[in-house]
């Protein structure tokens, strides 16, 4: 499957394939297209320039009626007007009376869906009397009744709380494993994306950054900005002299290419840093934060200079607010500055 | 207290004064509503029931009342539906002047109705600016049925409106696109997505078009020419007999007109009650 697109105002020269049965996240902060570019693979927006395929099939010109997605809303889009069983089945119920399925075979799927989004029992409920979670449920279960060539689902978790977002996560993931359908979801959320898809488009400003699987993507962030946006991260000026990374004088552990010389930026997660003592490292600060998380402790340091570096350090630490340490720099990824 | 009281006129609420209001409801409306309703019924139903029978079967009273209530009902039908269109314009789309035009639809409300009905009279008077255009047609407007329809169309409108306006704005646009992917036509999507949820607002727009349809008066008058058994209303003719002195005849055909329109008001709010039902909580 191939989608190619040309500046939708919001997206420049998009060149993405969607590979058939796979989960892709477009990950992206607020204003990125993200959107916009699920809405145009969707048919309700149109593209200035570009094609949108599926399979071999260029579907640019097919109106959104013909395009057999389905498309999945954030804040559900359910008709209130119709119980939770007829909600399932208009997709069904509207096609042209020679492809319409019967009566009987339309409750019948109806029954499967409702069984497969867990929500047996719930047919005659209008969706004013579900809760959220059980709301996006029956809008996923309506997209999928139509058996559509590809799931579209724009920020489908966008408006749940956070443990509903948890058990939807793992729960999509079930289904997505049982139908096999090409799903592509829009998020915000660094986490989702990582936790839930195949593989992760990472979009900014219109562009698209960078393709690829989750550990891919976080091994190998192809630009600062993917590094910057899937974790924090802290950025260190670096020099690279024969094919050595130098922060202040001192040599990182970190592979540069051999013919490359010249000024980078380097880029630490908090567990790439390691205190050590005063005078020894490549850095020296106070640290002026310690927070538990989780099976680790994050401490913050702030150097003369103002900016703070998070360090990751065991739970047992015998490091106090206030008092200055050395930082050493044990790994990160290196960007040559243009 | 005991909260096993069977009635229990004790409401909780941040805002206090639930005995003193419904009092003043009560009073109110007693006052103000059921006391002339009541002293009108009891005026008509002095001559007893043979009397407001006969009344009702004189031939010019029952065609009065067919007029009034049969126009009066098409043209709430008429209003309903373009009102419709027009709350649906001014609702979904921006244009330049849309603040103007959404004032303007209140402007059969502001208008004294006479003023509305010389204006129409003279619009469409066979030597009126429409009236010229149709007459060479074979349409004549003025001083005829259609022009009572003409001028009850224009006074309900801006019922049909208001009533869907809020309703239209509460629709979000993802409703039509996610119809719209799931393969439904737009009509498909315009019956089964976008008019069940306005279906209670439209009745009630129906409903007050209809019930102002009815009471009208003013504007009537001057474009219906008030030929007997052809274009003569029946407020009308309870004008006429208030002018011969016929004090119970008039309050008869009022007791009348109340009656059947409280029984199509009961049927309007009947359907709705069922709308409302069949749609769940819309």
């Amino acid at each position: 499957m191939t989608k190619e697109f040309g500046g939708a105002a919001a997206l420049h020269d998009i060149d993405l394939t969607v590979r058939p049965g796979e989960l892709l996240a477009l990950l992206g902060p607020s204003g990125s297209g993200k959107t916009t570019l699920l809405r145009i693979i969707a048919g309700l927006v149109e593209a200035d320039r570009g094609h949108v395929f599926f399979g071999g099939l260029d579907a640019t010109s097919l109106p959104v009626q013909k395009r057999q997605v389905g498309f999945v809303f954030q804040h559900y889009a359910l008709f209130r007007h119709m119980r939770v069983a007829d909600n399932i089945a208009y997709g069904l119920q509207v096609r042209e009376r020679a492809n319409r399925p019967p009566k009987a075979e339309i409750r019948r799927r109806t029954a499967e869906l409702l069984d497969l989004v867990q929500l047996s029992g719930y047919e005659s409920r209008f969706p004013a009397q579900l809760s959220g979670g059980q709301r996006q449920r029956v809008a996923l279960a309506r997209a999928l009744a139509v058996e559509p060539r590809v799931l579209l689902l724009d920020e489908p978790f966008g408006a749940l709380d956070a443990k509903v977002r948890k058990d939807l996560r793992a729960w999509l993931r079930d289904i997505h494993e049982r139908t096999g359908k090409t799903t592509v979801f829009v998020t915000h959320d660094q986490d989702e994306a990582l936790e839930l898809a195949d593989r992760v488009a990472i979009l900014n400003q219109g562009h698209l950054e960078q393709v690829g699987s989750p550990d891919d993507v976080q091994d190998h962030p192809a630009t600062p900005f993917v590094m910057t946006f899937l974790g924090q991260a802290a950025r260190f000026s670096a020099d690279i002299r024969d094919g050595r990374v130098l922060v202040n004088g001192k040599p990182v552990p970190v592979a540069a290419q051999r013919s490359t010389i010249g000024r980078a930026s380097l880029y630490c997660r908090p567990w790439h840093l390691t205190p050590t003592a005063i005078g020894q490292g490549h850095y020296t600060g106070t640290i002026s934060g310690i927070r538990r998380l989780g099976s680790i402790r994050r401490i913050e340091v702030s150097q003369a200079n103002g900016t703070t570096l998070e360090v990751e350090v065991p739970l047992r630490t015998s490091l106090r607010l206030g008092e200055e340490i050395g930082l050493e720099i044990l790994d990160g990824v290196i960007f040559r500055d243009d | 207290m005991s909260s096993a009281s069977l009635w229990r006129f004790k409401q909780s609420s941040v805002i206090p004064g639930f005995g003193i209001t419904l009092g003043y409801t009560l009073l109110y409306l007693g006052l103000i509503v059921l006391l002339p309703l009541g002293a009108l019924v009891t005026k008509a139903t002095s001559i007893g029931l043979t009397g407001i029978l006969s009344t009702a079967a004189d031939p010019r009273v029952a065609a009065a009342l067919w007029t009034s209530f049969g126009v009066s009902l098409i043209a709430a039908g008429v209003a309903s539906v373009f009102g419709l269109l027009v709350a649906w314009v001014l609702t979904r789309y921006d244009f330049p002047g849309r603040k103007l035009v959404d004032a303007m639809v209140d402007l059969p409300f502001a208008l004294p109705t006479a003023v509305a009905g010389i204006a129409l009279a003279a619009l469409y008077a066979p030597n009126g600016w429409i009236g010229s255009f149709l007459e060479p047609l074979g349409i004549r407007v003025a001083y005829t049925p259609l022009g009572i329809f003409v001028a009850l169309v224009f006074i309900g409108l801006p019922f049909a409106v208001r009533t869907v306006q809020p309703l239209i704005a509460e629709i979000e646009g993802e409703l039509e696109e996610a119809s719209a992917t799931l393969g439904a036509s737009r009509w498909r999507t315009i019956w089964g997505i976008l008019l069940p949820p306005l279906l209670p607002g439209i009745l009630t727009g129906f409903a007050l078009a209809f019930a102002r349809a009815v009471g009208e008066y003013g504007s009537v008058i001057f474009i219906a020419g008030n030929l007997p058994y052809v274009s003569e209303i029946a407020p009308l003719l309870i004008v006429i007999k208030l002018s011969e002195y016929d004090y119970t005849g008039a309050t008869v055909i009022a007791t009348i007109m109340l009656a059947i329109s409280f029984a199509a008001l009961l049927l309007i709010n009947l359907i709705q009650a069922w709308s409302r039902r069949r749609y769940g909580y819309v």
